[in-house]
């Protein structure tokens, strides 16, 4: 019996259905399989990234992370304690200016309100070209950058400091547009969660 | 109104699907014999990027307000599939002389990861429904205008003296890395 | 048995996908940036292949000549998904490099063709034979692009550093026209050695 040859409308429907139900079932099984190993994931790319980009740290920033207001929207910031002082604070930075979408960094910061770096954790960039926002040479522009004294990022084509990547302006441009939130989360952190220590007593706008 | 010139330019030549983000390369090697075929794919295309575009962005939301994102790439696929099939059963009516000139084309639609590809993009880069279109729009321009010029460049090169080896696709794949090349110069364009 | 053979081999020389039939050109160009992306990229692709194989050859006499390629849709997509779904989950780092290319492996021609020329006219053995040969033809064909492309491009193989950093990288490799230059050529030199072995 074959039925290749079924030409009838019922049968038709009848197998594309069923063939797109099992398919939808079998897929919603796999997709509750591996929520947890994402997650899982997910969490070490973060520690990864938060190694990279704090100073030596003796806490767990994941755990230690804390939430602050920021006109509205929630931000999670991770701080990096030694010996229970502050040395350094985490969060996330996004555009949506990337040239294949929605780029998400992870940045350091010092207390005093400097950078101390970045990691790339979401990205669709050209290889070669926009990817190489993740190599020490183009991040090194940001490294030491005081947040309290120049809070603006910008290309050099644009007037400012950030010498753009080679024929991949519209990556350094949206890199440069993540950080320029950065100052109102620094300020909101200082704010909201002051550094209980002598050293950290400037008054944060 | 820039910022829409600005998207246009930025679709058609910046970032060209072809020579900038790799999609669309099946067809482009098969249709791009001569230029008529060539213009003829390319404009099945932009109707079917375009349309495709649009749909998906709704398909996206109700995706979303499931919470069954994870099945995008089915129904994504599949929308594009049936979206091909009715275009080709209103051209056939239409225009049976244009459906006959694009033969077997109009079903590779289907398979062209250009429109998939610039489906996805367009919710990765958080379009929303204008920017969508046009940046749908944009993309099957460029796709076409690569599909032309590489034609003329075929025709060419199929009067000029080429080492044995390097006869047919060998050649023709050299030729586009230049193109390509060319297209680079783009980059800068967009201020 | 020597018709078994002939099925898995066909795909890796005579009828390499990539260099002869010229499909699956996207995701070549795309991925073969590092041979690790290429090695990753060619054998989610033969998963893919493989299974929509199977599958479809099992139920290839209940499907509908006329809805044959909406149901190979499904079946091809579903398994794409689940490779997506899997590498996020345990193979991350790749999946970030593969990116859109993974969703993108539903329209890769060369599924969807042979499952229209092969998988809905043959048995389960066969198909399987077929799907792992032309699997392979692929990402050896990948791997050679990626590996050409990672050596002049980044001095690097599988993103191990190998030339050192006094090497001036030929960027234009990982760059778009490098690959197209590097599939022309390496086409151009396939031909060459088969025109030779004709003789």
């Amino acid at each position: 019996m074959n039925m290749k040859d079924n030409s009838s409308l019922l049968y038709m429907v009848l197998v594309l259905s069923l063939l797109t139900l099992v398919s939808a079932a079998g897929l919603s099984y796999i997709n509750e399989l591996v929520k947890e190993p994402i997650a899982r994931s997910e969490k070490l790319e973060r520690t990864r990234a938060l190694k990279a980009v704090l100073p030596a740290f003796d806490n767990d920033p994941l755990e230690d992370k804390q939430e602050i207001d920021l006109q509205g929207r929630t931000v999670v910031v991770y701080p990096g304690r030694k010996q229970g002082k502050l040395v350094g604070l985490a969060f996330d930075l996004s555009t949506k200016q990337g040239y294949g979408g929605e780029i998400v960094l992870l940045a350091g910061f010092l207390p005093d309100g400097t950078v101390n770096g970045y990691y790339v954790l979401a990205s669709s960039e050209t290889p070669g070209l926009g990817d190489r926002m993740k190599e020490d040479g183009f991040k090194q522009q940001f490294h030491g950058w005081d947040l309290l004294k120049n809070p603006d990022f910008k290309v050099v084509k644009d007037g400012g400091k950030i010498q753009a990547l080679t024929a991949a302006t519209i990556t350094s441009r949206a890199v440069c547009d993540a950080f320029n939130q950065a100052h109102a989360v620094f300020g909101a952190y200082m704010k909201q969660h002051p550094p209980a220590t002598a050293e950290n007593n400037q008054e944060v706008q | 109104m820039e910022h829409i010139m600005l998207l246009i330019i930025a679709s058609i030549l910046v970032s060209n699907v072809i020579f900038s983000r790799f999609l669309g390369l099946c067809p482009y090697f098969g249709v791009s014999k001569s230029i008529s075929t060539s213009l003829g794919m390319g404009m099945a295309v932009i109707f079917v990027m375009t349309l495709a575009s649009g749909i998906t962005y709704f398909i996206q939301k109700l995706l979303d307000h499931f919470g069954i994102a994870f099945l995008q790439t089915i129904v994504f696929i599949l929308v594009i599939a049936s979206l091909v099939q009715l275009v080709e059963i209103v051209l056939k009516k239409i225009s049976p002389a244009l459906y006959q000139a694009l033969g077997i084309y109009l079903p590779l639609i289907t398979t062209n990861c250009a429109i998939l590809g610039v489906a996805i993009l367009n919710i990765q880069k958080s379009y929303h429904f204008v920017e969508t279109l046009i940046f749908g729009f944009g993309s099957a321009v460029g796709f076409t205008v690569a599909l032309v010029i590489f034609a003329g460049v075929r025709e060419r090169l199929r009067l000029s003296d080429i080492p044995k080896g390097m006869k047919g696709p060998a050649i023709s794949f050299v030729t586009a890395g230049i193109i390509a090349m060319a297209f680079m110069g783009f980059a800068n364009l967009v201020k | 048995m020597a018709h078994a053979v002939k099925e898995f081999s066909k795909g890796i020389v005579k009828e390499n996908p990539v260099f002869r039939l010229m499909l699956g050109l996207c995701p070549a160009l795309a991925t073969s940036t590092s041979a690790t992306d290429a090695i990753g990229m060619g054998l989610s692709m033969t998963f893919v292949l493989v299974s929509s194989n199977i599958v479809i050859s099992l139920i290839r006499n209940f499907i509908p000549d006329k809805i044959r390629i909406p149901a190979f849709i499904v079946v091809i997509a579903s398994f794409v998904t689940i490779v997506d779904l899997v590498l996020k989950g345990f193979m991350y780092d790749l999946h970030k490099s593969l990116g859109l290319f993974i969703p993108l492996i539903v329209v890769n021609c060369i599924i969807l063709g042979r499952a229209e020329a092969f998988a809905s006219k043959n048995g389960l053995f066969l198909s399987i034979l077929d799907g792992l040969g032309m699997g392979l033809g692929f990402t050896l064909a990948l791997l050679s692009l990626g590996i050409v492309r990672e050596l002049l491009g980044s001095g690097s193989l599988f993103k191990a550093d190998l030339l050192g950093p006094a090497y001036p990288k030929v960027i234009i490799f990982i760059l778009p026209p490098g690959a197209f230059i590097t599939i022309g050529l390496i086409m151009g030199l396939l031909n060459k050695l088969e025109n030779k072995g004709g003789k």
